[in-house]
């Protein structure tokens, strides 16, 4: 029973951290940056969510709203921070520090917004969950699988499919070529911080319905979607997906066998491994 | 022209000098934001109250004035926001909450000679030191109150999930001691303060008959809200963390009901004043900083000083004080105890 629901936390993280590492590896593979702010998304989306459902919405229409306005949020601080430092030829340092300082003004106007204290979405009694397979699973994680899987479907299908995901990844392969055969890179640009931002937001709205939120919430969630987009090969969308449930299952089944204090230290001892030993990831390329 | 600002400078130099003489400054270590903040929040509340009300009411001239600086909940900012206090601020005396603040705190304070009320439970708090003052449940008594409602049922194996920071270690091995004496198996997890998540640790105590809970704030809720998700229908014990901040309770919702916690005692005037001015509730806890201030004032205007270890002397030798919400006894070790007890969460 302890290793089925050992495994069954692993894949409910594993959902929650493919979403960020999706995002996180997309504007990465497209900018060559870490975007730390894609953690401030993560956020927005939570609070956005609290807002909306406090005001009386229904939890479904919260949740989209919440995920639009975390794309709308994404488009803006790419137009308003980013687009200015590319057109400056600022180079991936700089744009770290300032997704950085995007990062850390988004946690304080959170605070200033909403307050620091923890806030909860209740959307129902608390009731023990289902027996799946000898692990317990509830309403809200079984939501949370199946909106990860139908969001990472979508995401394969939109990108392998229809013209402008074909451009995203056209313009993540090689941004030269992908303008001198026409595409519109800044166009581009701007969708796939929508996309990321959505999915970084969808992931802050599920953890909030599962657990809380807190200003200080999207830390965590980044050092998650970069670790899983390391082990799954930085940039690659699939690999992403792998790290993510590959991260989640390694720190939950893993303190099966260590005391659960290691959880975190799990975490970076695989990031470590890979980065000494598959530094291009699981899916990932060897650089030349 | 040169005359005219040398006098300025003066006169803002002299208005500043005896600000500094009647105003007395107390420097608050709190955990604003993170996991803990709805305690700072409280007892940061609590204290602007007790400063307002003090104020308003001094016949002397001397007011006190709070400063507080945020840890972010972390026990390492502890350290930073009380250099900040002490050097940039000028505050002369200290308060700071949670075992791990606290020791942090203390070796700075003990160096700089500061009177420090430090309110945390961990069994270091007050040794070997004159100028702390604890007004706080301490973890021997805590360990005490839980494993007396324990050993009452006649379990074999109980499971403990604590917090990995100083209160949590400690209370943790002071029980699974008492416990084990009597023949109980004990098998402990522990979290970190930040974590939400905590299905790993608790499946891995599923199988006790009985689980005792040392978390404090959001965490202590998110617990039990997940224990019973997973199914455990087991007996389970909370400490004083449930009752610590009204966010726990609010998080666990109808998962507590029934749960056996330690609880705070709050005098109902001090409950309706705080609501009425902050439009919320206080966490329990936040009472004792109101009567510290309380002490700290009536002391600095029966000796007429500020010198920490007057200050110290005088409140070892008051032995009884009655503040406005509570009375308090004051012991030679800079002990103030704060009595708990059981209570089932209906």
């Amino acid at each position: 029973m302890v290793l089925e629901q050992l495994i069954a936390n692993g894949i409910i993280a594993g959902g929650i951290y493919s979403l960020i590492a999706i995002g996180f590896s997309m504007t990465y593979g497209l900018l060559r940056f870490i975007n730390i702010a894609h953690g401030s998304l993560y956020v927005i989306g939570a609070y956005l969510a609290f807002a909306f459902f406090a005001a009386g919405l229904p939890i479904i229409a919260a949740f989209v709203l919440a995920v639009l306005g975390g794309a709308l949020c994404g488009v803006a601080m790419n137009l308003s921070v980013y687009k200015p430092l590319r057109s400056r030829k600022s180079n991936s340092l700089i744009m770290l520090l300032a997704s950085l300082g995007i990062f850390i003004f988004v946690e304080n106007l959170i605070i200033a917004v909403f307050g620091a204290e923890v806030k909860t979405i209740r959307t129902g009694p608390i009731t023990q969950g289902f027996d799946v397979l000898g692990a317990i699973i509830t309403q809200t994680q079984l939501t949370i699988i199946g909106v990860a899987i139908a969001t990472l479907i979508l995401v394969e299908i939109f990108l392998a499919r229809t013209k402008t995901g074909k451009a995203m990844r056209a313009t993540s392969d090689n941004k030269d070529v992908a303008q001198v055969i026409g595409i519109n890179v800044e166009k581009i640009t701007l969708y796939t911080f929508a996309l990321a931002s959505a999915l970084a937001a969808s992931a802050g709205v599920l953890i909030a319905i599962e657990q809380n939120l807190e200003p200080t919430m999207g830390l965590a969630a980044i050092i998650a979607g970069f670790t899983a987009a390391v082990i799954g090969g930085l940039g690659n969308i699939r690999g992403a997906v792998a790290g993510a449930f590959l991260l989640g299952l390694v720190e939950n089944i893993g303190i099966w066998f260590l005391p659960s204090g290691y959880k975190a230290a799990i975490a970076f001892v695989v990031l470590v491994i890979f980065l000494l030993f598959r530094p291009q990831g699981l899916f990932g390329r060897k650089e030349a | 022209m040169k005359a005219i600002i040398i006098l300025l400078i003066a006169t803002v130099f002299i208005a500043g000098c005896a600000e500094q003489q009647e105003t007395i400054k107390i420097g608050a270590i709190l955990p604003l934001t993170g996991p803990l903040s709805s305690l700072g929040e409280s007892l940061q509340n609590s204290l602007l109250m007790a400063a307002d009300d003090l104020n308003e009411n001094s016949t002397n001239g001397k007011k006190i004035r709070v400063i507080i600086e945020d840890t972010q909940s972390d026990p390492r900012n502890a350290v930073e926001a009380y250099n900040k206090l002490r050097n940039i601020d000028n505050a002369q005396v200290f308060l700071s909450v949670t075992s791990g603040h606290v020791l942090a705190v203390k070796p700075l304070t003990e160096r700089d000679r500061v009177l420090f009320f430090g309110s945390a439970a961990h069994p270091d708090v007050t040794k070997n030191s004159s100028l702390i003052f604890r007004h706080a449940n301490t973890a021997q008594e805590d360990a005490r109150t839980l494993a007396d409602a324990i050993l009452k049922n006649n379990y074999t194996k109980v499971g403990i999930i604590h917090i990995n920071d100083d209160w949590g270690i400690s209370t943790e091995i002071i029980l699974r001691d008492l416990l084990e004496e009597k023949g109980v198996t004990v098998f402990s997890e522990k979290h970190e303060q930040r974590d939400t998540d905590f299905r790993t640790q608790l499946t891995k105590l599923s199988d006790a008959d009985a689980i005792v809970d040392i978390s404090a704030g959001s965490s202590a809720g998110l617990i039990i809200k997940q224990f019973r998700e997973i199914g455990y229908s087991g007996d389970f014990y909370s400490g004083v963390g449930f009752s610590l901040t009204p966010d726990a309770a609010e998080i666990a919702d109808s998962a507590a009901k029934g749960i056996l916690y330690q609880e705070y005692s709050i005098h109902p005037e001090f409950e309706k004043r705080y609501k009425e001015r902050y439009g919320k509730i206080p966490a329990k806890f936040s009472q004792t900083v109101y009567t510290l201030a309380e002490l700290l004032t009536y002391s600095i205007n029966k000796t007429g000083s500020t010198s920490p270890e007057t200050l110290a002397n005088y409140m070892k030798n008051l032995g009884v004080f009655n503040g406005t919400y509570e009375s308090i006894i004051i012991m030679e070790s800079g002990e103030i105890p704060l009595s708990t007890f059981m209570k089932r969460y209906e």
